[in-house]
């Protein structure tokens, strides 16, 4: 960690701010397996961690074996963490849709990386943005301080919806860029963060003969199936009260679904996710008909914030840092699927995927072509020229 | 399941529209599983969704069918049985038996485990019952499906159920079977169910001796050496007050207490009768 | 009867009745002497079960159903191993170090998909007991080739023209290799193979660290045999030294069990339909290979019986 500066700030990476997030939350058990961008946080923790006997550590083979062992020591009652990146995540793939399934708190940073082929170590969201449908929780966070604040905030929400919590952070855009941050003290967290106690009727206990996710009837099944339905719906409102006691607890504004910067009565609205909404704001300045829209919490989806936001919005350009082949990219089809009644245009851009450079003049090239497509947005994203 | 592709194949060769699909259950090998035949003389069949109520049922295992698959058929509807002495029950449908393990006995039709498979001689009794002139279609469908001495022992098998399949009439002291609805019906199974599936009722609601073709006995030549009770696979034989004792609600009639007894004729096994 | 199986007979069984097993299924009688055998070992011990994807997690019951006496944690095809670190891991922090977690993994989950998690968990040295139930094919989707399927052996995928290349894998040397405290093969034919299991179950009771018992067990419908063979069919097979019965306690190689007069292996062969289609060249060569392991297993073990 950098020297404290003035005001109890320090400067980190995004990575470094989520390993010390991860102690400040007082987590027991830690499972690692190396992926660049990710590594420096396993690293850091298993610096950490060194020499301590109320935490477990462990080195698995695979990102698949990883996700495993979390979900079963949070299942035997412990609270966990782990992180990954791109390939890592989508090998993990199977055990994402059974945390959920499984009801496990878990909290898992994810340092978005582009997927192979070819090989890229560079940002996109396409890793976590492809396992949108596994029923996690997902925050997509545009700066080192948001980062921390969000892992904090995430225990809350998992163990409170019980449900899986995946912290974004951008790969080196955040994973390696150092920042100024306020790094809160363990008494102010211990004060925001109880300790796990995993409900009596899910917990694993070696004195209680159970079976834990045993194959149940076609209409148990889909009873089970709602059940994590009404969880996710449920969720919104989670994030919502997490934040806003984050905010006043810590005395530092949290994010809880959107972001809002300019006129909220702009003829023209940019949605984007991530660092490119950070970028973004820099449109703001000095242009009046424009509103930016920053999607913090991205599952479950802040359908009623965004359409409220975009209420008054004649047009609307929606940017993905993420591919879906064959349809619209996942923010773009998630932001049409809204009633965007005022609007006169809602096109789906698609730029930055393997790390390719996202400016203020790509976006500035993308609300132009949405204000002179005249179309109500087409069938398929756009994709912005390399180099624009 | 076989049976009930080649009782499809059988009622396609005789000119209808058919759809005929297995229900895969949790259970293992051994345990009743079921399986649906759908069958239309004009046109194929749009129906996809499961069988809730039937109108006719055909149990091939010889155990007595339960209240619950009972329950399914409709008022008016069939019932084959595989037995020889009569079900001495009556209902709101027909009743018709077959010896069909008895006919796969004397034919040498056993399963990989030794088990009498008496499923053709059922259709036999099916086709009589259900498809004109049909008996011909089963012996092309049955050497379609099968080949060799297997194929020869079935047509044989198919014509003596043919042969040997008798409706039977309701007489004085028949007592009247116990329905309940089916399993799959859904106003019936509208239960509390819990947040997370985890499972602590205990398995002994399961009566597993409902399985089992055959059961041991103990004899007087038993010792009570329990070595039958160290290698039951069920562990449902105990010693007690110096004599072994079987708990048939749950024996599946594996017959390894048999095999492993060291002494002579200390357990037989013998037919679950009905 | 020798006090210790009168002791086996009044045991309580962790193996509840009601049970969705096949009828006589050998595994079934196996995993009864696991768990009591492991009661028995050390009554003050709790058990918690692990179970990846396999005929075992129907087994154990449809929901809400329960076929156990402990806590079973049913998990991905391949991260039994995995998980059981991560269940150890969480009760040692909540002072329940006491407890013993056992994986129940079939061959395919062990030899075949979670193949590097099972390897990873044992050179970690994670105290956990591994148990390989190994019915040599994957039997719960019915009965397709896996790494601990025999040569020649018929299965749904390897049917009798078109054979396996290559041998069955030797997971229980593989995991000696890892130099783990304990690995011992397991089969229940008899009351004096009993005698040797339950020895088996008690030593791996006893050593911390991660212990891995091989279990072979028969499969009547894989097999092709009646149900009521299945402790012949281990039998046969150890007799036959198609199986052998060894240990490696902390590096020491010790066979278990000697056969008096070794069977040959066509006698283990000639009880199941999956071997009905071998000539007699083949049998030879199976003959071959069984002298051939059992001569180095004697080299390992040096006369250590």
């Amino acid at each position: 960690m950098s020297q404290t500066l003035p005001h109890g700030r320090v400067v980190l990476t995004s990575n470094d701010a989520a390993a010390h997030a991860v102690m400040l939350a007082r987590v027991r058990a830690i499972g690692c397996y190396p992926i660049t961008p990710q590594t420096l946080i396993v690293e850091r923790l298993a610096e950490l961690v060194a020499g301590r006997d109320d935490i477990e550590y462990a080195n698995l083979e695979s990102e698949h074996s990883m996700f495993g062992y979390v979900i079963a020591a949070a299942r035997a009652g412990v609270r966990t963490f782990t992180a990954t990146s791109s390939q890592g995540l989508l090998y993990a793939h199977e055990q994402l849709h059974r945390a959920s399934r499984e009801r496990v708190p878990l909290v898992v940073v994810d340092v978005n990386r582009a997927v192979f082929a070819p090989w890229s170590i560079e940002p996109d969201l396409t890793d976590s943005m492809s396992q949108r449908d596994t029923g996690w929780i997902q925050l997509y966070c545009s700066s080192a301080q948001e980062v921390l604040d969000s892992v904090l905030c995430a225990y809350r929400i998992a163990e409170t919806a019980m449900l899986p919590v995946m912290v974004c952070a951008e790969g080196f855009l955040l994973s390696h860029t150092s920042e100024v941050l306020e790094l809160p003290d363990q008494d102010t967290v211990d004060a925001f963060i109880p300790e796990f106690h995993a409900p009596a009727d899910w917990l694993l206990d070696p004195d209680t003969p159970s079976t834990f996710s045993a194959m149940p009837e076609p209409n148990d099944y889909y009873a089970f199936q709602r059940n994590v339905a009404a969880a996710m719906d449920d969720a919104r409102g989670i994030v919502e009260a997490v934040a806003s006691e984050f905010t006043s607890h810590f005395g530092r504004e949290k994010i809880a679904a959107l972001e809002l910067t300019g006129n909220p009565d702009a003829d023209t609205a940019l949605v984007a996710i991530g660092t490119i909404a950070d970028s973004a704001q820099e449109l703001v300045d000095g242009n009046d008909d424009l509103l930016v829209i920053r999607v913090h919490t991205y599952r479950p989806f802040p359908a009623a914030e965004l359409s409220a936001a975009l209420a008054r919005a004649s047009y609307v350009s929606i940017i993905d840092r993420a591919a879906a082949f064959g349809s619209l990219g996942p923010l773009g089809a998630d932001v049409r699927s809204l009633e965007l009644g005022h609007a006169k245009a809602a096109v789906n851009f698609v730029c930055g995927l393997g790390g390719a450079d996202v400016t203020p003049a790509t976006l500035r090239w993308a609300v132009k072509q949405t204000r002179s497509s005249g179309v109500q947005g087409g069938l398929a994203p756009i994709y912005v020229p390399e180099g624009v | 399941m076989l049976a009930s592709q080649i009782l499809a194949e059988t009622f396609a060769r005789a000119g209808f529209w058919v759809q005929s699909f297995p229900e895969f259950k949790a259970e293992r090998r051994g345990a009743p599983i079921s399986a649906f035949l759908r069958w239309d003389e004009t046109s194929r069949i749009h129906r996809r969704y499961k069988v809730q109520e039937c109108d006719v049922l055909v149990v091939v295992s010889p155990a007595p069918p339960s209240p619950e698959i009972l329950g399914t058929v409709r008022p008016g509807g069939l019932i084959v049985l595989n037995r020889e002495p009569r079900f001495p029950h009556t209902g709101p449908f027909d009743i018709a038996r077959v010896p069909a393990s008895r006919i796969a006995l004397e034919n040498d039709i056993l399963s990989s485990e030794g088990r009498p498979m008496g499923n053709v001689a059922v259709l036999g009794a099916c086709v009589r019952l259900l498809v004109p002139d049909g008996l011909a279609f089963l012996e092309e469908a049955v050497a379609a499906r099968m080949s060799g001495a297997m194929a020869d022992a079935n047509v044989v098998a198919a014509r003596e159920g043919y042969a040997r399949c008798a409706k039977q009439h309701a007489v004085a002291g028949d007592t009247p079977v116990e329905l309940s609805p089916g399993p799959e019906h859904a106003s019936a199974r509208r239960r509390s169910r819990p947040l997370f599936a985890v499972s602590t009722t205990d398995s002994r609601g399961n009566h597993t001796g409902t399985w089992s073709l055959d059961r041991p006995v103990l004899t007087d030549e038993c010792t009570a050496c329990a070595v039958c009770a160290l290698f039951c696979p069920e562990g449902v034989i105990s010693k007690n007050d110096g004599s072994m004792v079987v708990d048939y609600l749950y024996c599946k009639g594996c017959g390894i207490c048999e095999v492993v007894c060291p002494v002579r004729n200390a357990i037989a096994m013998e037919p679950v009768s009905a | 009867m020798p006090a210790w199986l009168e002791e086996i007979v009044a045991e309580e069984k962790l193996l509840l009745p009601g049970n969705s097993a096949c009828a006589g299924c050998g595994p079934a009688i196996s995993i009864r002497h696991v768990l009591d055998g492991l009661v028995a070992a050390k009554p003050e011990s709790k058990i918690v079960l692990v179970i990846p994807s396999s005929c075992w997690t129907i087994i154990a019951g449809v929901f809400p159903v329960n076929a156990f006496g402990v806590s079973v944690q049913l998990t991905p095809f391949a991260s039994a191993a995995a998980e059981a670190s991560g269940i150890k891991a969480a009760l040692r922090l909540l002072g329940r170090d006491d407890t013993t977690v056992v994986v129940w993994g079939g061959d395919g989950s062990t030899a075949d998909i979670g193949f590097s998690g099972v390897s990873a968990a044992a050179e970690r040295n994670e105290d956990i007991v591994y148990v390989l139930n190994d019915n040599e094919a994957y039997m719960n989707t019915g009965n397709q080739k896996s790494g601990a399927t025999p040569e020649g052996a018929w299965t749904t995928t390897t049917p009798a023209g078109a054979p396996r290349a290559g041998q069955k894998k030797d997971i229980a040397r593989i995991m000696a290799a890892h130099g783990i405290p304990y690995v011992a093969t397991l089969a229940l034919g008899s009351v004096p193979m009993l005698r040797d299991f339950r020895a088996k179950v008690t030593r791996a009771a006893e050593v911390r660290g991660f212990r891995f018992l091989h279990i072979l067990s028969g499969c009547p419908p894989g097999w092709r045999y009646p149900t009521s063979q299945s402790t012949e069919v281990a039998r046969l097979a150890v007799e036959s030294r198609y199986f052998p019965l060894f240990e490696c306690d902390g590096g020491e190689w010790r066979i278990t069990f000697q056969p008096k007069q070794p069977l040959p292996v066509r006698a283990f062969l000639e009880t199941q339909g999956r071997f009905s289609h071998l000539s007699s060249d083949e049998i030879d060569s199976i003959q071959a290979h069984v002298d051939e392991r059992w001569n180095l297993l004697a080299g390992l073990a040096r006369g250590r019986v």
